[in-house]
């Protein structure tokens, strides 16, 4: 697991990153936004999946499936718990 | 040294992706792209041997992208992607359809059997000879009439296909009317999760009826292909027309083997069966299409020069297992015609001399 704390640091920024611009779009709601949240929630799970923080990858796997199907109601939830999923990596979890 | 470039939108993962392929120091990443627009650009300015290429991208996806590379500067390219690849998703096989060579899931450096994977299809397939996809050739050889000889039935085609094959299984497939008469029976290598998702995509070109071998004996009728399900079992045919997956140690590192199958057929149908081997690399089918041929059976091999991975169809060749080559269009051209001279003559099935003589009479796979 070497290669995960050489990767950590810059995971952890891109992930902030992705979380704010996602949080925006949902905040916002609209059915194109959404798509485009879809998007980053499929590169954050792409990227936590590559890294095994398979629960960073999981919450965001679930929360493109909503954003794609629109669940605007879920996926707020959802971004709730993509971020403490976030933080957990961050805390070292 | 390997070449490669990375087309992927996420820069954490075209880093990762880096480190990954980097690490045995055979492999170097020499450009990337981080879109659609950039990919053809980058190709023509590095050249490399080989392109990773992911599918879900801002601007034109993967898919489009891979049309448009292998449209301008056609280059080996390994699909690598966050989506999910399994059952449900025919995504990989569209990649293979549109040019690319073969696809897998992005690594998992939690998953080291994952990593040395992307490593050692990297080294397969860098410098694998693409060609150029265009209209005519797409549509090559696909209206020719060949000569129709006289000869003994066959009444049953085995194919055996690996890295680089379900483009030809596809291209194979999608020629043959939905009256064809003989079953076909195919052995893919390729991860059990893909199997469904590739019977899927099959059944979506053609009329017949795709289906999966299963534990239990099953008759083999005309209008079936009979997918390899189950990488825990073989395919093996225990008598004429019955097909069965048999639970047995893998052979020579394969299950299913195609190797297994073959020999099965050679041993019930003897000279009845057509045999034919795909793209691949390794060894599985070389011995169960020897054993075809010396039961009299008809033995085609892809041609090397137009097979996405030349090593298996070489060698069939070269060692005299396959009596011909053919690309997969003219295969497929070669088992109609012998089945159109049945169907005028008698009710008796078209014979494997009628189709040697047909690959004879032809000099595209030569």
């Amino acid at each position: 697991m070497e290669l995960r704390e050489t990767f950590r640091a810059p995971f952890l920024q891109m992930a902030w990153q992705r979380h704010s611009r996602i949080t925006e779009l949902v905040d916002r709601g609209e059915v194109a936004e959404l798509r485009s949240a879809a998007s980053e929630l499929h590169c954050l799970s792409g990227e936590a999946s590559m890294l095994a923080y398979e629960d960073v990858a999981e919450v965001a796997r679930v929360a493109e499936k909503a954003a794609r199907e629109s669940d605007h109601g879920r996926l707020v939830g959802l971004v709730a718990d993509l971020r403490a999923a976030i933080q957990a990596v961050e805390n070292g979890g | 040294m390997i070449r490669v470039v990375i087309v992927d939108d996420s820069s954490l993962s075209r880093m990762i992706l880096t480190k990954i392929l980097e690490a045995d120091g055979d492999i170097k990443v020499v450009g990337e792209a981080v879109n659609g627009f950039e990919a053809v650009p980058k190709i023509q300015e590095h050249k490399p041997d080989l392109v990773t290429m992911d599918i879900d991208m801002p601007g034109p996806n993967g898919l489009e992208t891979i049309q448009r590379v292998m449209h301008s500067c056609p280059v080996p390219i390994l699909v690598v992607t966050g989506e999910r690849l399994g059952p449900e998703s025919d995504i990989g096989f569209r990649a293979i359809q549109l040019g690319a060579l073969d696809f897998m899931a992005k690594p998992s450096i939690g998953d080291t059997p994952s990593m040395t994977r992307l490593r050692r299809q990297v080294r397969t397939l860098a410098g694998v000879p693409v060609f150029l996809h265009t209209d005519e050739r797409d549509d090559q050889g696909s209206t020719r009439t060949p000569p129709l000889p006289e000869a003994p039935p066959f009444s049953l085609v085995a194919i055996a296909s690996g890295t680089g094959g379900p483009k030809a299984v596809a291209t194979i497939l999608q020629a043959l009317p939905d009256d064809f008469g003989a079953p076909i029976v195919i052995v893919q290598q390729m991860p059990e999760k893909f199997g469904p998702a590739f019977a899927k995509y099959l059944q979506g070109l053609t009329p017949l009826r795709i289906t999966m071998v299963e534990p239990m004996p099953k008759d083999c009728v005309p209008g079936d292909v009979l997918m390899s399900g189950s990488d825990d079992a073989h395919v093996y045919f225990p008598r004429r027309g019955v097909v069965v997956g048999m639970h047995a140690e893998p052979y020579a590192m394969h299950r299913p083997s195609a190797t297994v199958m073959m020999r099965s057929i050679a041993e019930t149908y003897g000279p009845d069966a057509v045999g034919v081997i795909l793209s691949g690399s390794g060894d599985d089918g070389l011995e169960g299409l020897a054993a075809m041929r010396a039961a009299g059976a008809l033995t085609l091999a892809e041609s090397p020069s137009s097979a996405a991975i030349a090593e298996l169809p070489a060698a069939a060749l070269k060692s005299g297992a396959a009596s011909r080559a053919l690309p997969a269009q003219m295969i497929a051209n070669c088992l109609i015609s012998a089945m159109t001279a049945m169907n005028r003559k008698t009710t008796a099935p078209p014979s494997s001399a009628a189709l040697l003589e047909y690959s004879q009479n032809d000099d595209v796979g030569r």
